[in-house]
């Protein structure tokens, strides 16, 4: 029990991480500011003994109304009659009816897959849908499409809930007085039509809003409307707009195409606020671009990322180096670095900035970190990469483009490929060009094409205000919303699901969207709408918009692709694959123009700077009604169902606050309360908040969740229209509770603390100092560390024992890898088992008290200074241990062990005794407090819309039943019947989770432990593959590969954790 | 003997919910029925919704 510290005191006395003493390099974590703040205190250290926060399994009634002990028990076994009355029909099946004239695409059982894109939000990412007995259920990534690979993000996940959410518009509206009433499509296009041929006659225009089109028929479409209605006019903006980068491009070399950039041909990437890996760019190719440079098993390849940022954000997060700097510093930095690079050069420099050292001392940047970014710019020429911000102001990308060709990066700029903007994205001038005409009276109608100005357009431009001065206000979408509400006509359309359309996102690529089910309501796809009013509403039929897209294809797509097959072979077979890839040829030769650098000059930091960021689960609001996303935790606050300000510990310090108090923001004229999360990573008086919340109108799972920022932005002021400095920031004194998962589920792992030695006074004269976590349970080292001694992370291991024997698994024994190389903790997982596994929606009361039910959570690790911390992220699952203490527990015996492996729930055996939650150390199990669906929103979940969605291979959890990650059992059945009508044996190969398919950076792998040459055998003996609390011999079967970090050192020491 | 008091009725009470529960799941297809119209809030009931296989979608059997 010795080590080099001293004799322990901690109670913990056999652990084998104590022989590694004072040797070992793995830093102290701490899970939230508050945590480290506490240290462990008692009621952490309680918290992390229990199996569910506080709160979770009590039934505080005394806090709702003054019932005795005695009466509540005389209460509770009269209502339990009545609960088992009304329990007796929870597995009610209905009626079930077989087919009569069975389809021809359905054999029961068996699932349908279909090719088709997402269109909404801009993306254009090829999917592939998958239905049973015709009902989708379940939307993953193409794998034949060649941008996103078979990967979509989280939102596509998300977006089956939209399809059968019961709040869809299900047909077409008029207003009448205050409210809508049902109409139908002849009566509204009649009138509709007069409305546009009455504005085209009196001069007045028609104003089409709609976010980014990536469809180019539906271009096409646009400009068939136009020459109709001559007096339309298309504004396609979104809030979240790269038209800085675009811009500043253009004037940097004079081609209007950003180049696409190969991440993963790069050896030092620099981020200059640029969140690449979450809302910047092809996200989906970004990550597995970035992923396949952080390679463990090449670790003298790996990249190093630098992240320089204001506010903490997921790309940052993952970062080698982050370097903490205020937006308005950000030209410094750039300049700074383009000076030294170019006055070697001899090439044109910039003056008027701060240098490194100005900058390093102000931030306290680490010195390790300021010396490799400088050897490595300088030295990796041809092989770095920076990037810029979308939101950042132009001449920062001025400046970043020069950086880059001074640093040779046009090596990693991809020549045969660019990505295409079909229709240009609106820019400052053209939403004040609409508002004026707006307040004017000079538009005729306005149609909202799924788009929400009232929402989105700043403050200052008063369209809300001004839209009473339309006639006619139409609006096409699948929900209400804060433009619905100012309408005159409200028309219900299809979703992506239900639609026919294309998508060009990148030169050589155009992508097909099918419909995989007709219409659920009496909605329309937007395009045929526009399409029936250009023909004025004659000749309509359920397949225009199906034939005018095969026209356009066959007339004007198809002759330019130079295929072989005929018209009707190629589109059926373009339809099967989703997508058609074809030569395009692009011009890839820039230049950079000197002149550009002429109007870039230092920015000026006042008062406190204010960040407004797109969030990464609702974006600028239009997926605020889906409660998937809304109970997704953020990835850097672990906030759910909520948007917060986001202060620094020393900004919160100076404004006296900490978490959930209420801080008001004042800016350009505006106030907005906010409630605080003190985050570690951010500048110093710099105030982040995610934009998309505060919806007024997003039905009863978004409307009133989280605070609106938006009246924050102006177009006329400000660093950029996202980054405004010299704002005043006051403390209101009044508090608002958010919903964190941050310490929730937090695994029991205390801090070792040294033997105190005191004098003959009793004076403590040393020891008593902290030195790190006792159980190991993030695990890292640096590459140059694990290349000197690959046997860094095993030196310490302990051998552990069973008194019992080890059962043999003679066939296939299931397992997992997660690479956390490779995890970046964007929570793509997470929402994927939702879907996959019929989890329930909670809401936000429910996350506050820890009854959230995801199976699978990301837990996020911080270590070092709260300033500057090193992040890690670990996605924790149920581990199906060989000797799961769960299983030993249940009295019921309604969790069990299978023979190839498996930990599983016998859920209609299981009575809800929470044992085996309370006998997990992962605190992975997850318990139904109630029938959640019915309990949400007035069982909002729960109508027979929703019941569509279903996968019919995974139970329904019933109320009081305990339920957990079963490694998508569904998926291995399924595999082992394909496997035996093969006639051949089931291989781990066969099968693949649904965590697995979502993953876009391949960070996790399943498979046979029991196949030696599997890659999830041979992680498991991997110099650095370790198994999370494997000390307590409970042998668990997901084995995580530690992290490596392309730094000298870790930059933390043991002993910083008080 | 006034803890014993209690008790009984305690008993009392969860002895008539048992022979309620009884009794009602005697009449459970009659509840069930009434339920399962009642059993989601009125105001999210959807009875419109109708799952049709779109004619014009062309399928796979498989994912790849």
């Amino acid at each position: 029990m010795d080590n080099s510290k001293g004799k322990k005191i901690n109670s913990q006395i056999d652990l084998p991480v104590l022989k590694s003493g004072s040797n070992t390099k793995q830093p102290s974590y701490w899970k939230s500011y508050e945590s480290l703040k506490d240290g462990d205190s008692e009621s952490l250290a309680e918290k992390k003994h229990n199996e569910f926060p506080e709160g979770a399994d009590e039934f505080d009634l005394s806090k709702k109304s003054p019932v005795s002990r005695r009466k509540f028990l005389a209460l509770m076994s009269a209502s339990s009659a009545f609960a088992f009355t009304a329990c007796t029909d929870y597995r009610d099946k209905g009626e079930i009816i077989a087919y009569n004239d069975k389809p021809e695409e359905v054999l029961p059982g068996n699932p349908n897959y279909y090719a088709s894109t997402l269109l909404t939000g801009g993306y254009g990412e090829g999917i592939l849908i998958k239905t049973r007995e015709g009902r989708p259920i379940l939307i993953e990534g193409n794998p034949q499409h060649p941008i996103n690979q078979g990967k979509i993000n989280s939102i596509g996940y998300a977006r089956i809930l939209d399809m059968y959410d019961p709040g869809r518009i299900e047909g077409p509206q008029k207003r009448s007085g205050d409210k809508f009433v049902d109409s139908d499509w002849e009566t509204v296009d009649k009138e509709i039509i007069s409305a546009l041929k009455k504005a085209a006659n009196a001069g007045k225009e028609i104003s089409i809003v709609t976010n980014k089109i990536v469809s180019p028929t539906q271009k096409k479409l646009l400009e068939d409307f136009k020459a109709k209605y001559p007096t339309a006019e298309v504004y396609s903006y979104e809030l979240f707009n790269d038209n800085n980068r675009s811009s500043a491009w253009k004037k940097s070399t004079g081609s209007s195409n950003y180049p696409l950039i190969d991440l993963d041909r790069a050896s030092t990437i620099i981020s200059i606020d640029c969140d690449f890996l979450a809302t910047d760019g092809n996200v989906n190719e970004n990550i597995r671009q970035y992923a396949s440079t952080r390679n463990f098993e090449k670790p003298e390849d790996m990249s190093r990322f630098y992240a320089v940022e204001a506010s903490m954000t997921l790309t940052g997060s993952n970062a080698d180096y982050r370097l903490r700097l205020t937006p308005e510093n950000y030209l410094d930095l750039l300049a700074a670095l383009a000076n030294r690079i170019a006055s070697k050069l001899g090439k044109p420099t910039l003056s008027g900035f701060k240098s490194i050292d100005e900058l390093s001392k102000e931030n306290n940047w680490r010195e390790e970190a300021v010396n490799n970014l400088l050897k490595d710019i300088e030295t990796n020429i041809g092989k770095t990469i920076v990037l810029a911000g979308k939101q950042l102001p132009e001449e920062v990308h001025i400046v970043t483009n020069y950086l880059n060709e001074l640093i040779g990066a046009k090596a990693l700029y991809r020549n045969n490929e660019r990505d295409v903007e079909i229709y240009p994205v609106a820019n400052n001038r053209d939403l004040r060009t609409l508002s004026e005409k707006v307040k004017n009276g000079r538009v005729g109608v306005m149609v909202n094409l799924d788009a929400n100005p009232a929402f989105h357009f700043p403050k200052e431009l008063n369209i809300k205000e001004n839209l009473s001065k339309v006639d006619t206000i139409i609006s096409l979408s699948e929900f209400e919303n804060e433009t619905t509400s100012h309408s005159n006509f409200s028309l219900g359309i299809n979703h992506d699901l239900e639609s026919w359309g294309d998508a060009k996102i990148r030169s050589g690529v155009i992508s097909t969207q099918q419909p995989v089910i007709a219409p659920l309501y009496e909605t329309r796809q937007k395009e045929a709408v526009l399409l029936n009013w250009i023909n004025e509403g004659e000749n309509y039929s359920e397949d225009i918009y199906h034939k005018y897209l095969m026209n356009n294809w066959k007339n004007n797509i198809y002759p330019s692709l130079n295929k072989a097959l005929p018209f009707k072979e190629f589109w059926y077979a373009t339809l099967h694959e989703g997508v058609v890839k074809f030569n395009e040829t692009t011009v890839t030769n820039y230049e950079f123009n000197t002149e550009a650098l002429s109007s870039v000059r230092p920015f000026k930091k006042s008062n406190y700077t204010v960040v407004l960021q797109e969030n990464y689960f609702v974006k600028d609001g239009r997926f605020a009604a889906n409660g998937f996303l809304q109970e997704s935790p953020h990835p850097i606050t672990k906030i759910t169902w909520d948007n917060c300000a986001m202060l620094s510990p020393s900004t919160a310090e100076e404004l006296d606050v900490e978490m959930n108090d209420m801080i008001e923001v004042s800016l350009n004229g505006s106030q907005l309360e906010l409630p605080v999360v003190v985050q570690p990573g951010m500048a110093d008086k710099v105030v982040a908040v995610d934009l998309g919340y505060g919806r007024e109108n997003a039905g009863p799972v978004g409307t009133d969740v989280g605070f609106n920022a938006i009246p924050l932005m102006t177009i006329s002021g400000g660093i950029s229209n996202w980054i405004y400095s010299g704002a005043s920031v006051k403390k209101t004194g009044s508090t608002y509770e958010l919903a964190s998962v941050q310490e929730h589920h937090e695994l029991d792992d205390e801090l070792l603390r040294s033997e105190e030695v005191k004098d003959s006074d009793g004076n403590v004269v040393s020891g008593g100092e902290t030195f790190e976590r006792a159980r190991n349970i993030i695990q890292e080292a640096t590459v140059g560390d694990y290349l000197e001694n690959p046997k860094i992370l095993k030196e310490h291991q302990h051998d552990v024992f069973s008194i019992t024997e080890n059962f043999e698994y003679s066939s296939v024994k299931w397992g997992m890898n997660i690479d956390m190389n490779k995890c970046i903790g964007c929570n793509a997982c997470n929402i994927a088992c939702y879907v996959e596994n019929n989890i329930p929606v909670v809401g936000k009361e429910e996350v506050k008290v820890g009854r959230e039910m995801g199976w699978i959570r990301i837990d996020r690790y911080y270590a070092g200074e709260p300033d500057n911390p090193l992040v890690s992220n670990q996605p924790m699952l149920c581990q199906h241990c060989d000797n799961a203490p769960c299983e030993n527990v249940c009295p019921v015996v309604a969790t069990s062990h299978s023979n190839d492996g498996l930990n599983q729930m016998v859920y209609n055996r299981c009575v809800g005794t929470r044992y085996c939650a309370n006998n997990c150390p992962y605190k992975v199990r997850r318990f139904n407090f109630f029938d959640f669906r019915d309990h949400l929103a007035q069982g909002y979940y729960k109508s027979d819309s929703t019941k569509n969605m279903m996968n019919p291979e995974v139970t329904i959890r019933a109320r009081g039943v305990m339920e957990k990650c079963t490694f998508c059992v569904q998926r291995i059945s399924h595999a082992r019947q394909v496997a035996k009508e093969e006639g051949r044996p089931l291989k781990g190969s066969d099968v693949t989770t649904a965590c697995q398919d979502a993953c876009p950076a391949n960070a996790i792998e399943f498979g046979d432990i029991n196949n030696e040459d599997s890659r999830i055998a041979k992680m498991r003996d991997h110099d650095l593959g370790y198994h999370v609390l494997d000390h307590l011999n409970v042998r668990p079967n997901v084995t995580y590969v530690a992290k490596l970090r392309n730094t000298d050192t870790l930059g933390v020491v043991n002993s910083e954790h008080h | 003997m006034n803890e014993n008091k209690d008790r009984r009725s305690f008993f009392k009470l969860l002895g008539a919910g048992a022979v309620g529960a009884s009794l009602a799941s005697f009449g459970k297809s009659a509840f069930s029925k009434t339920k399962a119209v009642g059993g989601n809030k009125d105001e999210w009931k959807d009875s419109k919704v109708k799952v049709n296989i779109h004619p014009n979608a062309v399928k796979r059997n498989k994912k790849g």
